[in-house]
């Protein structure tokens, strides 16, 4: 008994240091912002929603509290600017955006123009609220004339899918303070990635699943190292914690992208068009194999485009029409010759099989050879 | 999309007839079967279809289904003893939170497979290319880059047109199945082969002698990992399956040569009376007792290379693969002559990097090792330098969510095994351990290597290629430390003596 109450008043001396200290962190807590606040008096600003907007792309109504957004009917974009500001960027730090309905496979970024020049910043994806730190090296300084929101689809590649409006509630510029600060450490925990935007081989970096690898890492050591059931138990939960923190992390991410997923591949079938996210070479192709059939049965057309990417698209689309790839010496424009049929002939002259303004720049096909090569049609 | 959900299963039957028994009861057992059966149905399918292809024959796909089937129905009739009775599944909690891991992993990747299209680059530019290509052209070959006007009938220009074609071929017998091409067809083998991989890891776990709890553990981190949910869900690429045909690579070359011979050209009581006899008279009769156990020895061989040489059927690394786990089998075997062996390679290396006239050459091409260049014919070529590795791969392994947890689980295996009192775990499986951790070092040494020194160097740099390559390893890595781990988790007496 006299153990017991020896570790009883142990246990009591200790919580009330630890209280002490609490305390005494709660009150540094209290009083950091209250000070850093007390020495620069910089009020957080609203841009306004009811007035000085104008919207160059896409359109935009105001209705109720909240600014209502839709992206133009081709490329699914939407720019609404504030222009005529004069705001000293070294006043404020972060960016806090309500919004509501972003669509599928779209994103958001801050345009900015400032007597230095003009940066686009990107906006973390999530589902209602970020808040972004806005840095000296991402282009905010100087003196800010014009701030616009960009909405548009990942890669400037429609996404074809019906879309709600997109509701902007609050675009809101705070000074230096550790509750802004603290909410984009949050945002930049929070943020999903876009789907086209994971590589298959290096994924997004995040802080959960890192915590959560280190807690276990911790609680394997602990493991080996604690021989008491409490010292295990401790091991474990750290184990099992750390686990469930890194695959909670990860849920996150696989549902909204499979949500996002779902919603397009459904949109698409609807329609019955392809479900490649590169919708423009799949069509194209498709256009191209088709008149090619109806120009004879051994026809050589050529493809010039200004992307190596595309081209590589195209040649993936085409199939099964055999394809060789010419790419322009020194530049990245890539030319794709597709041969319909057996023979390479030269079938003299040219004909325009059809031309595309894509996201990866124009595209021009045409029928016939010169001197055995690809021959680049180009546009102007 | 079902229809190729029901072929690969029956695959994974018919498979099964090769996989090799890890002797552990219940679930584990059975799914690691299937798991085998998996990899090895697939390969062999593939090995298959390839031939029909290149003859441009395409009524092969129904009557090799048909031969899928009669085997899947024979294996099932074999598998039956082993499916556990009782239960339709593990009813401690953790196995149960593992098979709701697994499920929703599962369930996750086989939803993007059914909605997204051919996604990743490498598989539209090169494996699905292929696939498609052969599925809409029979007969369909491929040629490196070359002038335009050399391009033939048949033939599509395709800058990998080197790597190995039996895995493209096996997705053009699905697509073949459906009759015509369809993402979705052919995209549900890698979230299957996601499952198949965790299937066989767990088995190899509870095989090599890993305790229950410790191997629930490791196979949630494998399933947890990142980027192998990823390569189920956006299919196309390779590393997931030269993920698994390496394991059981391992495996094979740890279990097979300790199977029973499925069959023998001399019986047992035979086999020892001719031994018997030969010994009994030693002049000249000796070649008779060694013709005996080599004929033996024999029967598991077919066994033996079904294990073995997939990978060099999936990627080119497979050979540097299989070629590090034959070198840590003669270093587990017989240390002291691999390294001697070792000794006189190195003496061949320095000789042709100092006689660069010597002319040595392998498939046609000419052998180059010099200090700043190297050409391994097959593997390719490339220049020599350091490339800076630190930061890819801190925030390959450790920033960024690639691989999880696992890499930390790996830190803490690599910690606690060079902390750990070195006494003989008398549950574990010696022979299947050395081999691991023996491969486990060498592979680390080639990744080093390949990307320290060489070309490939670029595609860590720019994150491209480093992880693919080593979630090809993780897997054989997390085996290697798990013995370390378990000690952890369920601690042994620390003496020798209370060991014994």
């Amino acid at each position: 008994m006299q153990h017991f109450e020896r570790r009883l008043n142990q246990r009591c001396a200790r919580s009330r240091w630890i209280t002490a200290w609490g305390g005494f962190a709660r009150g540094i807590a209290l009083l950091v912002p209250l000070a850093c606040s007390a020495q620069d008096a910089v009020s957080p600003l609203d841009l306004r929603l009811d007035a000085g907007w104008v919207v160059p792309v896409g359109e935009a109504v105001r209705q109720d509290d909240a600014v209502l957004v839709s992206g133009d009917a081709t490329t699914e974009q939407a720019v609404v600017v504030w222009p005529g500001l004069g705001i000293e960027a070294n006043r404020y730090r972060y960016l806090t955006i309500e919004h509501r309905g972003l669509a599928p496979r779209h994103a958001l970024s801050l345009f900015v123009r400032s007597d230095t020049g003009e940066n686009v910043i990107d906006i973390p994806e999530t589902a209602r609220r970020a808040t972004l730190e806005l840095a000296v090296g991402a282009g905010w300084k100087g003196t800010i004339t014009e701030i616009g929101l960009v909405l548009g689809p990942e890669g400037n590649i429609a996404t074809l899918v019906p879309a709600p409006r997109f509701e902007l509630h609050r675009l809101r510029l705070e000074p230096p303070s550790v509750a802004a600060a603290a909410r984009a450490a949050l945002t930049r925990a929070a943020a999903l990635p876009g789907w086209k935007g994971v590589s298959i081989n290096l994924l997004s970096e995040n802080t959960l699943v890192r915590s959560g690898g280190v807690l276990v890492l911790v609680g394997l050591l602990l493991a080996a190292g604690l021989r008491t059931p409490v010292g295990r138990r401790v091991a474990f939960g750290a184990i099992l914690g750390g686990l469930a923190i890194a695959e909670l992390a990860m849920w996150r991410q696989y549902a909204a992208q499979h949500r996002e997923t779902a919603l397009v591949a459904t949109a698409r079938d609807a329609e019955h068009r392809t479900r490649a996210l590169d919708w423009e070479f799949a069509e194209i192709a498709e256009r191209l194999k088709s008149q090619a059939a109806a120009v004879g049965a051994d026809t050589v057309f050529t493809v010039a485009i200004d992307d190596r990417y595309a081209a590589e698209r195209l040649r993936y689309h085409l199939l099964p029409y055999r394809t060789h790839r010419n790419e322009a010496e020194g530049r990245g424009a890539a030319t794709v010759c597709a041969i319909a049929l057996d023979d390479a002939e030269a079938r003299g002259g040219q004909r325009v099989l059809a031309t595309a303004d894509t996201a990866f720049g124009h595209i021009t096909a045409t029928v016939g050879m010169e001197d055995a090569a690809c021959s680049a049609a180009r546009s102007p | 999309m079902l229809g190729s959900t029901l072929a690969l299963t029956m695959v994974a039957l018919a498979g099964s007839l090769f996989a090799v028994p890890f002797g552990v009861r219940g679930w584990s057992e059975l799914w690691g079967r299937l798991g085998q059966g998996f990899f090895l149905g697939v390969i062999v399918i593939g090995w298959c279809a390839v031939l029909f292809e290149r003859a441009g024959i395409i009524l092969y796909a129904w009557p090799l289904a048909g031969a899928v089937l009669v085997a899947s129905l024979f294996a099932a009739k074999r598998l039956a003893p082993v499916v556990p009775r009782g239960g339709v599944g593990p009813r401690a909690w953790a196995g149960a939170l593992l098979m709701v891991l697994v499920v929703a992993h599962f369930a996750f990747a086989t939803g993007e497979a059914a909605h997204l299209p051919v996604f990743p680059w490498d598989a539209w530019s090169t494996w699905l290319y292929r696939a498609r290509a052969m599925f809409l052209e029979p007969g369909a070959a491929f040629v490196a880059p070359t002038a335009w006007d050399i391009l033939d009938h048949g033939t599509y220009e395709l800058e990998a047109a080197r790597y190995p074609i039996a895995l493209s071929a096996a997705f053009v017998w699905l697509a073949r199945l459906h009759g015509t091409w369809s993402d979705p067809v052919v995209l549900i083998a890698w979230p299957l082969a996601w499952l198949a991989l965790v299937a066989v890891f767990n088995a190899a776990l509870r095989g090599a002698g890993i305790a229950g709890a410790t191997a629930t553990l490791l196979t949630a981190v494998l399933a947890s990992t990142p980027i192998f949910t990823v390569h189920a869900a956006l299919g196309g690429y390779m590393d997931l399956w030269m993920s698994g045909y390496l394991m059981l690579a391992v495996l094979g070359l740890a279990y097979v040569p300790r199977m029973p011979a499925p069959w023998t050209l001399l019986a047992p009581a035979a086999h020892t009376r001719l031994r018997w006899w030969a010994e009994a008279h030693p002049m000249g009769l000796e070649p008779i007792g060694w013709a005996s156990a080599h004929l033996r020895a024999r029967a598991r061989l077919p066994r033996l290379l079904l294990f073995v040489i997939p990978p060099l059927f999936v990627k080119i690394e497979g050979a540097v693969w299989v070629a590090l786990l034959l070198l840590a089998l003669a270093l587990l075997r017989n240390p002291r002559v691999t390294i001697a062996i070792g000794a006189v390679g190195l003496l061949a290396v320095l000789a042709i990097m100092f006689l660069p006239d010597a002319g040595l050459r392998l498939f046609g091409e000419r052998i180059v090792l010099a200090p700043d260049f190297v050409r391994i014919p097959y593997l390719g070529e490339s220049p020599l330098a350091t490339n800076p590795l630190l930061m890819p791969v801190w925030r390959a392994l450790f920033a960024t969510e690639t691989f999880g947890v696992s890499f930390f689980v790996l830190v803490a295996g690599l910690v606690l095994a060079a902390t750990q009192h070195r006494i003989p775990d008398p549950g574990i499986d010696a022979r299947t351990h050395g081999l691991v951790v023996r491969f486990s070092w060498l592979a680390l040494a080639f990744v080093v290597v390949l990307f320290g020194f060489t070309l490939a160097g670029k595609w860590a740099v720019d994150q491209t290629s480093l992880s693919r390559v080593i979630m090809q390893l993780v897997p054989i890595w997390l085996i290697a430390i798990a013995p370390a781990l378990q000690r952890a988790l369920a601690p042994q007496p620390q003496s020798l003596d209370a060991a014994q």
